[in-house]
């Protein structure tokens, strides 16, 4: 397949993936699309050395998630206490239940950008639908640590959205 | 687990939903993609000119006689060589297997790119000491000369910038290995 088609095609397929992953890890939405032009530069550069030992989709989270920790590091902002981005909320903000439908959303990015960085790696690849032993190849541990890991990430969600409602 | 796992459900429904972003976002970006693309493909190419240009001034060299110079220039336009070739392998950091992997890799090549900086500063050194022994003193009027010290003097700040960036880069890859290390169990 021609490099150029195969990198557009994967883009296409790819970029609600990344951009969901810059945003866990980047509040702002202009940081957050430099970081997503990074990691789309990033994929471009090492798509010629994928060779399928893993799926595409493994190979793109896996690029995101480390650009998206190096972007972090370099903004000296390891793991960070996150209100809600209203950013994150559509300005134009569509009525009655798809407004709720987006607010919510952007609760739930704010809640996960609120987990320390070990519990929000899992939980975000969880969430873009890696199998655990996929999530376990991308961050080097093991897939019983993965499971401990999304278990107290699950619990913390839990805890801020029950602080969130109680509040 | 049974619940845990149907928590999970409904977050990534939600999660999935849509993103953050409008929908044309990935095509302004990637329309964006296109002129970095350009821009790499553009240095690139301009590295091999280089290349060329340097070696059709080694050949011009030896074939005037100037063996001296000319081998050093053959020593510079080596280690500018292998610079390149180190620099092109970059690419396959995006390849390795898991992130602690890509770190490990990353923090390899800023301490490489460290020991590249130090052996550019040693052949700056070099060439400022070739560059005087060859002036012809006193100066006045030595255009060769002042030549000579603009262009060592323009590579040795490039190379201080990239010793910072590159400093920059260890510290931040030192960092995060040990984030990592420290959370493997």
């Amino acid at each position: 397949m021609n490099p150029k088609s195969e990198f557009d095609d994967l883009v296409r397929e790819h970029q609600s993936m990344i951009a969901r992953i810059c945003a866990s890890y980047e509040s702002d939405r202009e940081l957050s699309r430099e970081l997503m032009q990074e990691v789309l530069f990033a994929i471009w550069r090492a798509l010629p050395a994928h060779r399928g030992e893993s799926s595409l989709k493994t190979f793109v989270a896996r690029i995101a998630q480390f650009r998206a920790i190096s972007h972090v590091a370099k903004h000296s902002r390891l793991p960070v206490e996150e209100t809600i981005d209203d950013s994150l909320l559509d300005a134009r903000a569509p009525p009655d239940a798809e407004a709720i439908a987006v607010e919510e959303r952007a609760r739930l990015f704010a809640a996960v950008r609120r987990l320390p960085l070990t519990y929000r790696e899992p939980a975000v690849l969880l969430l873009e639908d890696l199998t655990p032993a996929e999530i376990a190849g991308v961050l080097g541990i093991t897939p019983d640590l993965v499971a401990v890991r999304l278990s107290r990430a699950r619990a913390l969600l839990r805890s801020f959205f029950g602080a969130r409602n109680e509040g | 687990m049974k619940d845990e796992s149907s928590d999970w459900s409904s977050l990534k429904a939600e999660w999935r939903a849509g993103t953050p972003e409008d929908a044309a976002l990935g095509a302004r970006l990637r329309a964006s993609l296109t002129w970095r693309i350009w821009a790499s493909r553009t240095w690139f190419v301009s590295e091999l000119v280089s290349f060329v240009l340097l070696g059709l001034i080694i050949v011009q060299k030896f074939a005037v006689g100037e063996t001296f110079v000319g081998g050093w220039l053959s020593a510079l336009a080596a280690v500018c060589v292998a610079g390149f070739v180190w620099a092109r392998r970059a690419r396959h950091i995006g390849a390795t297997g898991s992130v602690p992997g890509m770190i490990d890799l990353s923090l390899g090549r800023a301490r490489q790119g460290l020991r590249i900086v130090y052996g550019s500063y040693l052949v700056i050194a070099m060439l400022l000491v070739l560059a005087l022994r060859e002036a012809e003193w006193p100066l006045d009027g030595d255009d060769r000369f002042l030549a000579r010290i603009a262009w060592l003097a323009m590579s040795a700040a490039t190379a201080i910038v990239y010793h910072l960036v590159t400093l920059s880069r260890l510290q931040r890859f030192e960092s995060l290995q040990r984030l990592y290390r420290g959370r493997q169990s």
